[in-house]
């Protein structure tokens, strides 16, 4: 069966959205230490290779341990486990080279998605990076719940769009592969232009019509992937109706599935603490995001949607 | 009509098959306003979403609409209990407007409508958080005491949905009557 049979109990959650800045690890680090004073077990892991700094996020200075020993020393993941304040709560940070994230091989990516697959916990949260590279947008799609991170603003958006738009390309493209159509996938694609087609939603139209049976192989992919939205930095109840407009957008555009669980609030308090590089997760509690976090990873848990005020 | 085709109506408006006329009508008000502008939400998708694009999704908006708002009225049973909306066959507003007569109502017809659609008014009360005098206020045709407008219309447009009528021809109607009066009003007033 294609890409999903996880003999396991705990979900994995990734969180991810493109655009840097949006808020991503505070968004991961937040759900993660919710679930964990609700008391589940709970990982996070810091997969923003190059950039990571999840760890900072709570109280820990430069790791002892990271991703570098799985990479370099052949270490299980279990190993890398970093213990933070709280309990319930260890991370495994992605504080590595940079250069080193080019170079993970093939085999290594399988071997790290079995892995993390594999950690005995209730919830597995991962902070992706920002962009789309190909490893990110893979990280991405072995989640139970692909969550993607969105701040107000035109750029964010694009990109996000873009990033999802990536991230349900390749998993149509995993897809039809596993189903024994890659040469299908290749040939249009490499032809696509010459079809006519400019986008992704052409391509896969293209698809449907010119090879029927596909069809249903497509719409139940289409059907399936569902993408939970998290605002970041919302101002006004005009920012939290753009969660609603986006859902719609990416529904209609992509025919896609998509909830939108919550937002949380801009908070000077919180981004002066990221800043600045101080343990947030100290000052948890005297945010005003808390209880939005509550909310969020709440709705998130029991598949609800945000309420949003004045009904839409 | 068949069930699959109901559920393809109220995805399109974004709905769970349990929707409320409240919400289809906020839905649809929302998605129409949504795919009529220009917006930071629509603009990065450039000529990938297009004119063409945006006129289907509004065409499929307003079939929507309108065959879940029939739906609702033909088949109650199908929505939830408390919005009652029951509208008895061969009614319409015109006939109770006709029993309420030109020259001040004995009989105002949107009570008339709501009692035949068995609706109480703390229902409808419940369903558009308005206070019970205000709704009495309306259904009396106490013009002195309506407020605005903008705010009558959108008033009579919600009461309508519920009761089963059309908004546009309740609309109308009313407002009508509330000119004359209006316009028999202002030289005493003056």
């Amino acid at each position: 069966m294609p890409h999903t049979s996880k003999p396991r109990e705990g979900e994995i959650w990734a969180v991810g959205g493109g655009k840097g800045g949006t808020g991503k690890t505070f968004v991961a680090s937040s759900i993660g230490t919710y679930l964990a004073r609700k008391g589940r077990q709970v990982v996070l892991v810091d997969m923003d290779i190059g950039g990571a700094n999840l760890h900072s996020f709570f109280g820990l200075g430069r790791p002892r341990k990271s991703l570098t020993g799985f990479f370099e020393t052949g270490a299980s993941l279990p190993d890398l486990l970093l213990q933070t304040d709280l309990d319930n709560l260890s991370l495994i940070s992605g504080d590595i080279d940079s250069i080193a994230s080019d170079k993970i091989k093939f085999t290594q990516k399988l071997k790290l998605f079995r892995q993390i697959m594999r950690l005995n916990v209730q919830n597995v949260v991962i902070d992706l990076g920002a962009g789309t590279h190909h490893n990110t947008i893979d990280t991405f799609l072995i989640a139970d719940k692909m969550i993607v991170v969105l701040a107000p603003e035109v750029i964010a958006i694009e990109n996000m769009y873009h990033f999802v738009k990536n991230a349900l390309f390749r998993r149509v493209k995993n897809t039809l592969k596993e189903y024994g159509f890659k040469e299908i996938v290749e040939h249009v694609w490499d032809r696509r232009q010459s079809y006519g087609i400019k986008n992704l939603r052409e391509f896969i139209e293209y698809l449907k019509t010119s090879f029927s049976y596909l069809g249903t192989i497509l719409d139940h992919e289409l059907a399936g992937f569902k993408i939970y939205l998290v605002l970041n930095m919302v101002r006004n109840a005009q920012d939290i109706l753009l969660g609603a407009s986006v859902r719609s957008v990416l529904m209609k555009y992509l025919g896609i599935s998509i909830e939108y669980p919550g937002y949380i609030e801009n908070n000077d308090a919180v981004w002066k603490s990221v800043r600045e590089r101080k343990p947030f997760m100290l000052n948890y509690l005297l945010t005003g995001c808390a209880k939005q976090i509550e909310v969020l990873t709440e709705n998130l848990l029991k598949g609800r949607e945000v309420e949003i005020p004045g009904g839409i | 009509m068949p069930g699959d085709e109901v559920e393809k109506y109220f995805r399109a408006l974004e709905l769970g098959p349990r929707a409320s006329l409240r919400e289809i009508h906020n839905s649809y008000l929302r998605l129409k306003k949504l795919y009529s502008a220009e917006s930071i939400v629509l603009a990065p998708l450039g000529e990938e979403f297009s004119e063409k694009d945006k006129k289907e999704v509004l065409r499929q908006i307003e079939e929507a609409y309108a065959k879940l708002l029939a739906f609702k009225k033909e088949d109650p049973a199908a929505t939830e209990k408390h919005s009652g909306l029951v509208r008895p066959p061969g009614d319409s507003i015109s006939d109770s407007a006709a029993r309420g007569g030109e020259a001040g109502p004995k009989v105002p017809f949107l009570r008339t409508a709501r009692e035949k659609a068995e609706v109480d008014l703390e229902r409808i009360s419940d369903e558009l958080k308005l206070r019970i005098e205000v709704l009495k206020n309306l259904e009396e045709e106490r013009f002195n005491l309506l407020p605005e407008e903008t705010y009558l219309r959108g008033h009579l447009k919600a009461y309508a949905l519920i009761v089963g009528l059309d908004p546009d021809a309740v609309i109308g109607e009313y407002l009508r009557r509330y000119q004359a009066w209006k316009n028999a009003e202002s030289p005493d007033s003056r």
